[in-house]
């Protein structure tokens, strides 16, 4: 069921109120999966940008929004992220944390949540990460992260956490230009996928990682999931696409930063894009 | 950095300072910035008085004041400040609020590489408004004006890396 209306958060016509996903109200999600809120939408254009009208507004930490079509879904550097109808999971995440300069991992560390999350139906084969925020199945993409901040007087405001995995599609449900690069949940194990349990899954496992400190390590397993580790890769300048380092990835300091080995000696990546030579991404 | 104030005045042709500020009074621009041989000049008329007025009134208004303001174009790699100025500070010779950045990361003055950036020298912003993108290991930061003002200085190119503290603009506050 569908209503139009004036659904929190944004206003026109892009943003349709859902009653029920997966069967459930959203009282029901909210007491499941223990946030304070869930807002269900039919359609958006993002996400992301609705949670982050939310936490303007003063929506408690855990808000979560869920939608089942983003028309305007985004990845990183206003790259835009296909997320059809019913198809995959598209939710953004109200958070605050302690502001400092450990804020920086948590796309990393809610990469390696995610990752841990959808193991259930990879295993023994650990989901990979392509540092820091992608997560990669068989050689593809099947999910992302797209963490914004917001700050004011040197303070983070809020964050908003957007996932989007990729759970039910078949290849022709992917636009042409990334059909070779993603995969869902269900093409990559053959596996009946339930979208409300990977949800649950999901959330679970971000529990802890939302709570974690700045003195905790990075998880231990992602040594085991970093798809770059070993591989040629090039950094590339998120403007202009200009080459900005190129050496061997050797996996990620202790700040969250990938190691490449260069002929000059180590560097640590904080920026830019990374792309693995001859491979993916 | 650690620039004698007298070699500022031997950098700054001073015909070629009249030439710019002729040129732009008799232009429809409102402010021209150029950097030249490490220094960065900016030539601005003054604001309008009446905000949200027609741009071409102005045009007969007898001698519209103009001022110009020279800073040495910041060092490629500045070294990270041990003192942290506060978010927004009145720098110690004007009246203009220094922006300053909370993290170490990248600064981006557009969400994306085709799109217009936020704020151009000259854009009239209220508090609240989004000044820049910061990027710390693909966390996403939006950094939001606390002053309503003009943008007089945008004080690093897009993509660059910034340091904690650091100075991004400097915006000259409105009552």
């Amino acid at each position: 069921m569908v209503t139009s209306g004036s659904p929190p958060g944004e206003s026109g016509q892009d943003a349709l109120l859902l009653d029920r996903w997966e069967g459930c109200t959203s009282a029901e999600l909210r007491s499941i999966w223990g946030v304070p809120a869930v807002y269900l939408f039919a359609a958006v254009g993002s996400t992301n940008d609705i949670a982050r009208r939310l936490g303007e507004q003063g929506a408690a930490t855990g808000t979560l929004v869920l939608a089942e079509e983003q028309r305007a879904g985004r990845g990183r550097g206003g790259k835009s992220w296909s997320s059809p109808r019913g198809l995959g999971l598209w939710l953004s995440l109200i958070h605050r944390p302690p502001t400092g300069a450990w804020i920086g991992q948590l796309p990393l560390r809610i990469a390696i949540g995610t990752a841990a999350a959808l193991d259930h139906w990879c295993e023994p084969k650990p989901v990979g990460v392509k540092w820091p925020n992608d997560l990669i199945l068989d050689g593809k993409k099947v999910g992302g992260i797209l963490c914004e901040g917001t700050w004011e007087k040197g303070e983070l405001r809020h964050m908003v956490i957007g996932i989007g995995l990729n759970l039910l599609q078949g290849r022709d449900d992917f636009p042409p230009q990334i059909r070779e690069r993603a995969t869902s949940l269900r093409a990559a194990t053959g596996q009946p996928i339930s979208r409300f349990d990977v949800a649950t899954e999901l959330l679970d496992r971000l529990q802890p990682v939302l709570r974690a400190q700045s003195s905790e390590a990075l998880p231990a397993d992602l040594a085991g999931r970093d798809v770059l580790r070993g591989r040629e890769v090039q950094i590339r300048g998120a403007e202009d696409a200009r080459t900005i380092a190129t050496g061997v990835a050797a996996g990620v300091a202790p700040d969250g930063a990938l190691v490449l080995t260069t002929r000059e000696g180590a560097v640590e990546v904080r920026s830019g894009t990374v792309h693995i030579v001859g491979g993916i991404g | 950095m650690g620039e004698h104030p007298n070699e500022r005045h031997q950098i700054v042709d001073l015909d070629f300072l009249r030439g710019l500020i002729a040129a732009i009074d008799d232009s429809g621009i409102d402010s021209l910035e150029i950097s030249r041989g490490g220094t960065r000049i900016r030539v601005a008329k003054t604001p309008p008085q009446a905000p949200g007025g027609n741009a071409g009134a102005g045009a007969g208004q007898s001698g519209a004041p103009m001022y110009a303001h020279v800073t040495p174009a910041p060092a490629a790699s500045t070294a990270a400040a041990t003192e942290p100025a506060s978010a927004a500070a009145p720098t110690a010779a004007s009246n203009l609020v220094d922006v300053t950045s909370p993290m170490v990361g990248t600064f981006y003055r557009a969400p994306a590489p085709e799109a217009p950036p936020y704020v151009e020298v000259g854009s009239k912003v209220v508090k609240g408004q989004t000044l820049c993108i910061l990027e710390a290991m693909k966390l996403m930061n939006e950094l939001e004006a606390e002053v309503e003002g003009v943008v007089r200085e945008i004080c690093i190119e897009s993509a660059e890396p910034v340091e904690y503290g650091q100075v991004l603009f400097r915006i000259e506050p409105e009552e």
